[in-house]
């Protein structure tokens, strides 16, 4: 079916989507991103130390 | 009232009902009653003396008006993204649609942390920022935004998807323009569900602890929001002062409650009229 009466211009569409993308990028994907990082700055090994740890081990399961 | 109960179809009425009030009362009446008790145990200048203290009026200002605030951005985004996510299609738009839900899933404690070390003046976002965001009062109502977003994209997605395109193609054969057939077509189609999530937007960041303690920086009477007057009250064995507050706060989340709950029942009785 076609809905050429829906579609918005293009730029519409696109400033749109830029605009949620980017609060979208700053509030959610950016933490996410820095839970991460912060996490494995030291290092895989440092990463796994602290996971393994007998309180970390209780408090998960 | 006996007529009503005896044409019931389905059997299993009574037992039903006394587990279902026996597990509420437990979990939900039974806690909140004891605290409402030992609210109405103190007298009324105690009541006035603890909720006129400065650093008290402060903290409610700064929670219900940073909530408010993060609520209406809340609003205006959510609904901005739901609009994206259901009506243009892009790449990673089904990645994007699942990542809405990470506020529900990151523990607060670890959101705060992150959002504390993305906004401080060294943060990968702070640094680039012209006013200083982290431990002021806009750090509380960045992570109130922060816990809020999913409620109303989640309340307002199904509803835009729901929404009749002929109606809009109506409106435009009729001769509206784009923007004119969203502010008097779409907008009072999602408007009841774009105020529920609103409101839900609302109560969560009014009651929020984990997230918000972190980036807040805790200045008494400056950045400090009031559940973590409570706890402070708690830690500092000034039960009665707690409990004076808690009871505040539960009136108001009543009344939220309530608000929400009419905001819903109003949207059922519109979508009802309408199909």
């Amino acid at each position: 079916m076609n809905r050429a009466a829906l579609k918005d211009p293009a730029w519409v569409r696109w400033s749109l989507t830029a605009l949620a993308l980017t609060f979208l990028l700053a509030f959610l994907a950016l933490p996410l991103a820095a839970v991460l990082t912060e996490a494995l700055r030291k290092g895989v090994g440092a990463y796994a130390a602290s996971l393994g740890g007998e309180d970390t081990l209780a408090a998960i399961g | 009232m006996a007529k009503g109960i005896a044409r019931r179809i389905i059997p299993g009425f009574a037992p039903t009902l006394g587990l279902t009030l026996a597990y509420l009362s437990l979990v939900v009446l039974i806690p909140l009653a004891a605290l409402v008790l030992k609210a109405a145990g103190m007298g009324a200048a105690q009541w006035l003396d603890t909720l006129t203290d400065a650093r008290v009026l402060a903290a409610f200002k700064l929670s219900f008006g940073g909530a408010l605030a993060a609520a209406l951005v809340n609003g205006l985004f959510g609904l901005l993204i739901a609009w994206v996510l259901v009506r243009y299609s892009f790449p990673g738009r089904k990645l994007v649609d699942a990542l809405i839900d990470l506020p529900f899933a990151l523990p607060t404690a670890v959101a705060g942390i992150a959002l504390t070390a993305l906004y401080a003046p060294a943060g990968w976002i702070g640094r680039f920022l012209p006013v200083q965001v982290a431990f002021t009062p806009l750090g509380v109502v960045v992570a109130m935004i922060f816990i809020g977003v999913p409620f109303v994209v989640r309340t307002v997605e199904p509803v835009l998807q729901d929404v009749d395109a002929e109606l809009e193609e109506a409106a435009a054969s009729l001769g509206a323009s784009r923007p004119q057939t969203f502010r008097l077509v779409v907008l009072p189609a999602v408007g009841p569900a774009l105020l529920t999530g609103i409101s839900l937007s609302f109560a969560r960041a009014v009651g929020e602890y984990g997230s918000i303690i972190f980036i807040a920086g805790n200045l008494p009477g400056v950045s400090e929001i009031v559940p973590l007057l409570i706890v402070t009250k708690l830690e500092q064995y000034d039960y009665v002062g707690a409990t004076a507050i808690a009871a505040l706060m539960l009136l108001v989340s009543f009344a939220m409650l309530l608000a929400v709950n009419l905001l819903q029942k109003w949207n059922r009785q519109r979508m009802g009229a309408a199909s």
